[in-house]
C-alpha cells in the first residue's frame, strides 16, 4: 500500500465524523475542500458511506404482537427488586472518588427540615450505640466519623443546631453519607432506608 | 419539590422531547404514558438489541427487561437527558452483560482484534459488493464480528441516529472514544466487504 500523505491521514480520521455531521463548520469546510481535490480520500468517503447504506437496508425485526402483554405480565409479577441499578444517562463518565454532583443536588433537595431532624435523630442513635459499645471503633470508623458534633436528641437546641447541616460544606455531607464511595442510586437508597428507619423509630416511641 | 432551576430544566427538556413528557406523566401515575413509550420505542430497541446480541429471543427478552427497569425507576426519573439516551444506555448495559455470558463468547471477536486492523487503506467501492451480499446476510455477519463496543457505537450513531454525545452517555465513554469507535467500525466493515468481493473474484 502506498504511503499516505500526512494530510490524508488527518482527513481520514475525521471522515466518519463528517458522515455523522459531528464536525465543527470550519473543519467540515476544510474537509470538503480536500475531498474536492483528492480522489483517494473521496473514494474512501464513498466506501464508508456505502457501509451506512448497507446497514440501513438491513431488515428490521418485527415486534411480536404479544410482547406488550408479556411485559405487562412480567411487571405484574415483578417483586420490584433491582439486581443492578438503572444507569443515569445524563451523568458523564466520572471517577468514583469524586462526590457525585447530581447526588449532592438531590441531597440538598431532600434535606428538608423534617428529613434533617429525622436524619439527626438516627445519627444520634447510631452514635449513642457506638459510644455505649464496649468494642473500640475500628480505624476506618474513626476516619469516617463526620466532623459534625454528635447531636443530643434530649436537648431541642442541639437538634436545631444540627438542622442547619443542609448548609454544611459538601465535604461534610459526603463524609456523613459516604458519598465518595457510592453511586447516586446507592445514595438515594441509603437515604430512603435512613428515613424509613427513623419513621420506624418514631412509631415505636 | 424541584427548585427553580431544576423545574426550568424539566420544562426545557420536556418541550424538546415528547418521550420526556410521557415519562414525566408516567412518573406521576399515568400508566397509559408507559404504554405509549413502549409502543414508540420497542421497535427501535428490538432492532438495536438484535444487532447487538444476534439472537431474536434474547433480544426480545432484553427489550422486556429494559422496559421493566424503566418501570421500576419511574419514581427516580429526572429529565436531564433525552429519554431515548437513557433507554439505550439501559439496553446497552443489558446487551453487554448478555454478550459476556458463555454462549455468546464464541461469536464475537476479541478486544485485540480491535487494534489489529489497519485504519487506512484504499480499495474499490463497496456499493456493488453490498448489493450482491445483501441477501446473504454478509453485512450482518460482518457487523457481528466487530468488537462489541464498536458495534454498539456504530449501531447507535449510524442506525439509531444518536449524536456522539448521546452515544457517549449510552456507552459510558468519552465523545472522543465514540468518534474512534465509530470510525474503526465503519472502516473495518468497508474493508471486510471489499475483501469479500476480492475473494469472490
Amino acid at each position: 500500500m502506498p504511503e499516505l500523505a500526512a494530510i490524508c491521514r488527518e482527513i481520514d480520521e475525521d471522515l466518519s465524523a463528517l458522515i455523522d455531521a459531528e464536525l465543527a463548520p470550519a473543519r467540515e469546510a476544510e474537509m470538503r475542500a480536500h475531498l474536492d481535490d483528492c480522489d483517494r480520500c473521496a473514494q474512501r468517503l464513498q466506501n464508508l458511506c456505502s457501509v451506512d447504506l448497507a446497514l440501513a437496508d438491513l431488515a428490521a425485526p418485527i415486534v411480536a404482537a404479544d410482547l406488550g402483554q408479556r411485559l405487562a405480565a412480567r411487571i405484574a409479577s415483578d417483586p420490584g427488586e433491582e439486581t443492578e441499578p438503572v444507569p443515569d444517562a445524563a451523568s458523564p463518565k466520572r471517577s468514583r472518588t469524586a462526590t457525585p454532583r447530581r447526588a449532592r443536588r438531590w441531597l440538598r433537595r431532600r434535606l428538608t427540615p423534617v428529613a434533617v431532624v429525622a436524619a439527626a435523630v438516627l445519627l444520634a442513635i447510631v452514635v449513642a450505640n457506638r459510644q455505649s459499645s464496649e468494642i473500640e471503633p475500628s480505624e476506618s470508623q474513626l476516619v469516617r466519623t463526620p466532623r459534625l458534633m454528635a447531636p443530643d436528641v434530649t436537648r431541642p437546641e442541639a437538634a436545631t443546631r444540627v438542622a442547619d447541616f443542609s448548609s454544611l460544606p459538601d465535604e461534610d455531607l459526603a463524609v456523613l453519607f459516604e458519598l465518595d464511595t457510592v453511586e447516586d442510586l446507592d445514595v438515594i437508597a441509603n437515604l430512603e432506608l435512613l428515613e424509613q428507619l427513623v419513621a420506624m423509630e418514631a412509631l415505636e416511641g | 419539590m424541584p427548585d427553580g432551576f431544576e423545574l426550568a430544566a424539566e420544562v426545557s427538556v420536556q418541550a424538546l422531547d415528547e418521550d420526556v413528557r410521557l415519562m414525566l406523566a408516567f412518573r406521576e401515575g399515568d400508566a397509559r404514558a408507559f404504554d405509549r413509550l413502549f409502543r414508540r420505542w420497542s421497535g427501535p430497541l428490538l432492532r438495536y438489541l438484535e444487532r447487538m446480541v444476534r439472537d431474536a429471543a434474547s433480544a426480545e427478552d432484553l427489550v422486556q427487561e429494559a422496559f421493566l427497569r424503566v418501570h421500576r425507576a419511574r419514581e427516580r426519573y429526572t429529565p436531564d437527558a433525552r429519554f431515548s439516551t437513557w433507554l439505550y444506555r439501559i439496553a446497552t448495559n443489558l446487551a453487554l452483560n448478555e454478550l459476556r455470558r458463555p454462549r455468546h463468547k464464541v461469536v464475537h471477536s476479541s478486544i485485540g482484534d480491535e487494534e489489529a486492523r489497519p485504519l487506512v487503506s484504499g480499495g474499490p467501492a463497496v456499493d456493488e459488493v453490498v448489493d450482491a451480499q445483501r441477501m446473504g446476510g454478509r453485512v450482518e455477519e460482518e457487523l457481528a464480528r466487530l468488537p462489541e463496543k464498536q458495534r454498539a457505537a456504530l449501531c447507535l450513531a449510524a442506525l439509531e441516529g444518536l449524536s456522539y454525545a448521546e452515544v457517549a452517555r449510552a456507552l459510558d465513554v468519552t465523545q472522543q472514544a465514540v468518534k474512534s469507535l465509530v470510525h474503526r467500525a465503519r472502516s473495518t466493515l468497508a474493508e471486510r466487504l471489499c475483501e469479500n468481493r476480492g475473494h469472490q473474484e
